[in-house]
């Protein structure tokens, strides 16, 4: 008897304890925004981020080390993960000048190597293997999701410092894109056969918005027509969220997914900025989470069912935690200036996904090269959309 | 095993837990956490994103380990604290009984 209540108290006390402690737990995490994104210049978390990828360019054992356990997973990650970096490296040359020799030269090595790899080795290196295994609808094949990306990279170099070689590839991969678009009959290009996706459509489009800048184009009739059509056809009805995957007969394939719509409506900003923050709110009331201070978000709204896949990542139960979502949330909050959600987001980040800091260099244990990149971005994100958005002004007064 | 960490004296005599006991087990997971860390386990965490901790260990072995580090971690992160203030609120809760005990056997007096 005795034991027994020795027992049913010492669960009273750890339940009395756990409640304290619990909601204590985040200040342990909590950190000033400043810390993770500055309004000029770089914070410390760019920093240290960035030196860490930095290193990987300059010493290709490590960098080959990072890609085969990356390639191992996900072919796709390796490219992005350039991506990511290259656009991060341009915003960063704006906001920290004295340094942006550096960052152009490891932006040149980058785009240099990802076009000799895709002349060398085909789209499908860059490409998960299932690409392969079906035909692409429309020919010849080409995949909007290297087009896009390569596009944009090549504009973000060019955002920062002019580089004439650039200037006929970005030309060249636009016109192609925007004959594709003219060919396809629903207005939709394919990254995989037949499956298309809203997070490169957006990013294509945003390419095209930066040569019109840089080159004076005039894409503008495209991208409204595009616009006009997923507003149309590619909203999910119930959460009022553009899907993330469909046909080229703009049949719906994946849903709203948050691991591709944090980025979208980034993207959107430059293309539709009432669009964007429309889908921003959306997002942020339906899929983004803050508990006892921890920020977090969903890959699914509620009334959207969908298993977990390589872009949402393991889904946690019962607080359904997408680690791809949750991950690209930075990219929405840091975008959309949403402070009290990218607080809580970067407390989640310090507490579950194991930071590494080594002599000035910081990496994500939980999480992958592509994914520090894609912190890297959220945290430099600003600069070469304001380009944009000031000309843009200029123009209508 | 246990036994051999753990104190083997009787934990308490009276009706509450021995808060010694509690920080013992606080202890043992601070110390099976500083382990793993120095065991450098925390970069097999990467099979959280579907990632290969190593590309020289199986896919199995690399999430066993990350795996086991998460566990670790939560266990520290969340339960070592909560021990802590577990064994607090009992010390205190002990000296309160104790004291109540203290009073009852006091003698009276006129001014009680």
């Amino acid at each position: 008897m005795q034991r027994l209540k020795r027992t049913l108290i010492a669960l009273l006390v750890l339940i009395i304890a756990g409640t304290i402690w619990l909601p204590c737990l985040h200040l342990v995490f909590a950190r000033p925004v400043s810390q993770f994104r500055k309004a000029e210049g770089l914070s410390p978390t760019a920093r240290q981020l960035a030196a860490r990828h930095l290193d990987l360019w300059t010493d290709p054992a490590s960098r080959q080390k990072e890609l085969d356990r990356m390639r191992a997973s996900n072919a796709e990650w390796d490219f992005m993960g350039r991506s990511f970096l290259v656009w991060s490296l341009a915003n960063m040359g704006v906001r920290d000048p004295d340094s942006k020799s550096l960052y152009l030269k490891t932006i040149d090595q980058i785009i240099d190597e990802t076009l000799r790899l895709e002349k060398e080795k085909g789209m499908y290196f860059f490409l998960m293997s299932y690409a392969s295994a079906a035909k692409y609808v429309m020919k010849p094949e080409r995949s909007l999701f290297l087009d896009g990306e390569i596009a944009l990279m090549l504009a973000s170099r060019r955002m920062l410092e002019e580089k004439e070689d650039y200037k006929s590839l970005l030309t060249e991969r636009v016109n192609i894109m925007t004959e594709e678009f003219k060919r396809s009959p629903h207005f939709i290009l394919e990254s995989y056969p037949d499956e298309c996706w809203m997070f490169d459509h957006c990013l294509a489009l945003d390419a095209m918005k930066m040569a019109d800048y840089l080159d004076g184009s005039d894409h503008s009739q495209l991208i409204h027509d595009w616009i006009s059509m997923a507003k149309q056809k590619l909203v999910d009805q119930q959460s009022g969220l553009l899907l993330a995957s469909f046909t080229t007969d703009d049949v719906p394939l994946g849903g709203p997914q948050g691991s591709s719509l944090w980025m979208v409506a980034h993207a959107l900003q430059i293309l539709d900025a009432d669009f964007a923050r429309d889908q921003y709110s959306r997002a942020r009331r339906q899929l983004g989470e803050i508990t006892l201070g921890f920020g977090y978000a969903h890959e699914w709204p509620a009334t959207w069912k969908g298993p977990a896949n390589i872009d949402s990542g393991p889904i946690i139960p019962v607080f359904n935690i997408s680690a791809g979502s949750s991950g690209m949330a930075f990219i929405g909050a840091s975008a959309f200036d949403d402070e009290p959600f990218l607080k809580s987001l970067a407390a989640t980040l310090d507490f579950a996904a194991f930071p590494s800091k080594k002599s000035g260099r910081l990496k994500y244990c939980a999480s992958n090269q592509v994914g520090d990149a894609a912190f890297l971005y959220a945290t430099t994100l600003g600069p070469l959309w304001r380009k944009i958005e000031a000309r843009r002004h200029k123009g209508a007064k | 095993m246990m036994n051999k960490f753990f104190s083997r004296r009787p934990r308490t005599k009276g009706s509450l837990p021995s808060p010694r006991y509690l920080l013992e087990w606080a202890g043992f997971l601070s110390l099976l956490f500083l382990i793993v860390n120095l065991a450098g386990m925390r970069e097999f965490t990467s099979v959280l994103n579907g990632t290969v901790g190593s590309t020289s260990l199986s896919w199995q072995t690399a999430a066993f380990l990350g795996a086991a580090y998460v566990f670790v971690y939560l266990a520290f992160v969340l339960g070592a604290p909560i021990l802590v203030l577990s064994a607090l609120i009992l010390k205190l809760w002990q000296r309160l009984i104790a004291k109540g005990v203290k009073d009852e056997s006091r003698p009276q007096t006129q001014l009680d």
